[in-house]
């Protein structure tokens, strides 16, 4: 690298950190407005200081005794039931390619330590059902679910019904279809041989349009809202849907990117779906749910802003450090080096915000499994970012490159950080969707249990398994085979823990299928983790 | 409205909302280190190579042409970019699929052998240390100099327990007048041209 390029580099990186440090002073000291009592219209009043867990006997529920509480009432039911049709759709469908996608990535596990396994048929071939299975989880799980959560948050953060709900419904039914055809042509053999881009580009259309559908009512709510000011998940939520049609179209393009310019932006895209989709939905949830059952505010906005902003300036640089030592030029490695370690600037911001939040409240996760589980995730996204920006200096990627390492971190992020997120929403939101309780809090407690010991004994085994195999591949002199031997036991393991999380999942569906169709236990109070005598005289 | 319906409402606490608790020093501490460690990173690659690669890549020969420091050439260097990702850094090859050279028969055997093989390329079945590989060697000719493909089997044959004589640039060049463009060997015209290893 000649000094020009570093001096180039330097230059950018100063003015873009310090313009962005000034940018977030001047939101946070109201620089851009005229009054500065605009930005605090942001709650009803009379609705501090209440809890969401009414089998507190120390904090009174909000039960709407003045005027003004009580419509805030009506109005957040108002706003649930305008956004219903939409968010059922998108949530049953993510429920179901979660069972899909997570049996697909179970075979694929088998088939790494017994290869035989189903060998005899070109459907079960592992290089078919393991892009099915990320395929599956990602446009099919987590994005339905993240997007069925947004369009049932949204309507709430802007205090106005969702307009044009068939927009959405229609754009649901679109992205099952893409997902049906692409997981069919992965099957077939038609891949584009892209990691994350595997779908033929002729079916990507589908999902274009149907998160254009989505995007309709969204706006449209948006340029409705009654709030002036936006709380931090609505920034996370319009930026999601604004960031990733952009990589989403420019990534699935064909024939632009050939050669080592198509690795780039195959990595620049797979990673800017992980920071930049899904990780804004993740966290915005968390933002929202974590406040909400506390009954507290978050505790500063201006971490939030510092977090958000320094995550839209330094994620989507980071993407390239997949390729390290591969034919790149190296300015651009070294940049997306420098700005994966800045990454940990949003996530340390946000851990203080979420986990400030939390502080002296912890034992409500032994009673709240919304709570539970969105907070594990939020632990586990503070988690598996830190392990990330470590992953990209050179020192350590040349260890963990390339291994079992990479896996059993992107399970951390995708699984223990975002679906634990999803999972605990979606425990807030059918409820409130169906006006009924969730029928057996222990096949909550089950589903926990099973899917937390599942990513614990995958995250362990697979790090392990990974450390060891990039240790041994630096050394020219060890055999392959050795290598791959020494990591059967790991391999098995990670299986153990799959399975355990489809068990999981297998719990969750069927509770899912329970509740959406009315049938199961009435229970009156909420279902939570834990009985109390208060709930059973009820 | 009946107590009994919208429960999930009506337990619902108030909507979410942000404190003004202010930034805590240590934060702005910790950006600023990382403002000044960017700038030195950035600084430190100044004057590494400019087209990616690390430790983990293959050392590139500069193409030796002069015959008279064939010695010079690193045997070694060639076989791990060339050889290395059949026949394993170890020489062992992968069972069932690429043989080993270690202690096999046709590499200790007549020199004539190994530089026809790299020469010409290989095809159909090849018994090596009593078992059966079918696969394809691709010929070299063209690929590396006399000398490089000297070097490369010199250093085979001395290898991973081997001890057999080095190979000079010059049979290199004597098969090249012999046989031409040849088509790939199988292991009974080997037999046949040079005799049983």
């Amino acid at each position: 690298m000649t000094p020009t390029i570093a001096l180039l580099l330097i230059i950018t990186f100063l003015l873009s950190t310090v313009g962005l440090l000034v940018l977030i002073w001047s939101i946070s000291t109201n620089q851009f407005s005229n009054s500065q009592n605009a930005a605090r219209t942001i709650f009803t009043p009379g609705e501090e200081g209440h809890s969401e867990d009414p089998a507190r006997e120390d904090t009174s529920a909000y039960k709407g005794d003045s005027k003004a509480a009580k419509e805030a009432f009506t109005a957040r039911r108002v706003q649930d039931q305008s956004s219903k049709p939409a968010v059922l759709i998108w949530l049953s469908s993510a429920v179901f390619w979660l069972l899909i996608g997570s049996f697909y990535g179970l075979l694929a596990s088998i088939k790494m330590h017994y290869p035989e396994f189903m060998a005899d048929s070109q459907w079960w071939t592992f290089g078919r059902i393991r892009p099915m299975h990320l395929n599956a989880v990602v446009y099919g799980w987590s994005s339905m679910a993240g997007i069925g959560a947004v369009l049932f948050l949204v309507p709430r953060l802007f205090k106005t019904p969702l307009r044009g709900t068939p927009y959405a419904v229609t754009g649901a039914i679109i992205w099952n279809i893409g997902v049906i055809l692409g997981l069919g042509a992965i099957n077939f053999g038609l891949s584009d041989g892209q990691e994350w881009l595997e779908f033929p580009w002729q079916v990507d259309f589908l999902f274009v349009l149907g998160g254009a559908l989505c995007a309709v009512p969204l706006l449209l709510t948006c340029a409705r809202r009654t709030v002036e000011h936006l709380y931090v998940s609505s920034w996370y939520f319009l930026a999601a849907l604004v960031w990733f049609p952009f990589l989403f179209f420019i990534a699935n393009v064909p024939k632009v990117f050939p050669g080592a310019t198509g690795a780039t932006v195959n990595w620049w895209f797979a990673h800017n779906v992980l920071g930049l989709w899904v990780t804004p939905l993740g966290i915005g949830i968390a933002y929202y749910i974590i406040p909400k059952i506390l009954g507290r505010p978050i505790i500063s906005y201006k971490l939030s802003l510092i977090g958000f902003w320094s995550l839209a300036l330094f994620y989507s640089q980071v993407g390239i450090h997949h390729l390290i030592g591969g034919p790149i030029p190296t300015w651009l490695v070294t940049l997306s080096i420098v700005h994966s370690v800045m990454m940990s600037i949003p996530v340390i911001t946000v851990a203080i915000n979420h986990h400030g939040t939390m502080w002296g409240s912890f034992g409500r996760i032994k009673e709240s499994p919304t709570l539970r589980f969105v907070w594990i995730g939020a632990l586990m996204y503070t988690a598996t970012s830190l392990q990330g920006s470590l992953m990209a200096l050179r020192s350590v990627n040349v260890i963990t490159h390339f291994t079992h390492y990479t896996i059993a971190h992107a399970h951390l992020g995708m699984y223990a950080f975002l679906s634990f997120i999803l999972f605990g929403a979606i425990y807030f939101i059918m409820p409130r969707l169906t006006d009924r309780e969730w029928p057996w809090r222990r096949m909550i407690s089950l589903h926990f249990w099973l899917v937390a010991i599942g990513i614990l004994i995958y995250f362990v085994s697979l790090t392990t398994a990974g450390w060891l195999q990039g240790l041994a591949l630096l050394d020219a002199k060890t055999p392959f085979l050795e290598i791959v031997q020494m990591t059967i036991p790991y391999l098995q393991a990670r299986s153990l823990g799959g399975g355990l999380m489809v068990a999981g999942h297998i719990v969750f569906v069927v509770h899912f299928i329970f509740m959406l169709s009315r049938r199961g236990a009435m229970t009156q109070g909420p279902t939570l983790f834990r009985v109390r005598t208060k709930e059973i005289s009820q | 409205m009946s107590e009994k319906k919208y429960r999930a409402h009506q337990r619902e606490g108030p909507e979410p909302e942000e404190g003004v608790r202010e930034v805590p020093k240590l934060v702005f501490v910790y950006i600023l280190i990382l403002i000044i460690w960017g700038v030195g990173y950035y600084a430190w690659q100044i004057g590494k190579p400019m087209q990616g690669g690390d430790s983990r890549s293959v050392a590139i020969q500069p193409a030796i042409n002069s015959e008279n420091v064939a010695t010079l050439i690193d045997g070694g260097a060639i076989y791990s970019i060339q050889c290395s990702a059949c026949h394993q850094a170890t020489g062992q090859g992968i069972p069932g699929a690429f043989p080993p050279l270690a202690g096999s028969e046709w590499v200790l055997a007549d020199s004539a052998i190994l530089v026809s093989i790299l020469q010409d390329g290989l095809q159909g079945p090849i018994v090596v240390a009593g078992n059966t590989y079918n696969g394809v060697m691709p010929y070299f000719r063209g690929k590396l100099s006399s000398a490089e493909i000297a070097a490369v089997l010199t250093y085979i044959r001395s290898e991973w327990g081997n001890n057999a004589d080095r190979i000079d640039p010059i049979m290199v060049d004597e098969h090249k007048t012999r046989f031409g463009e040849r088509v790939p060997w199988t292991s009974d015209e080997l037999i046949a041209e040079f005799g049983k290893p």
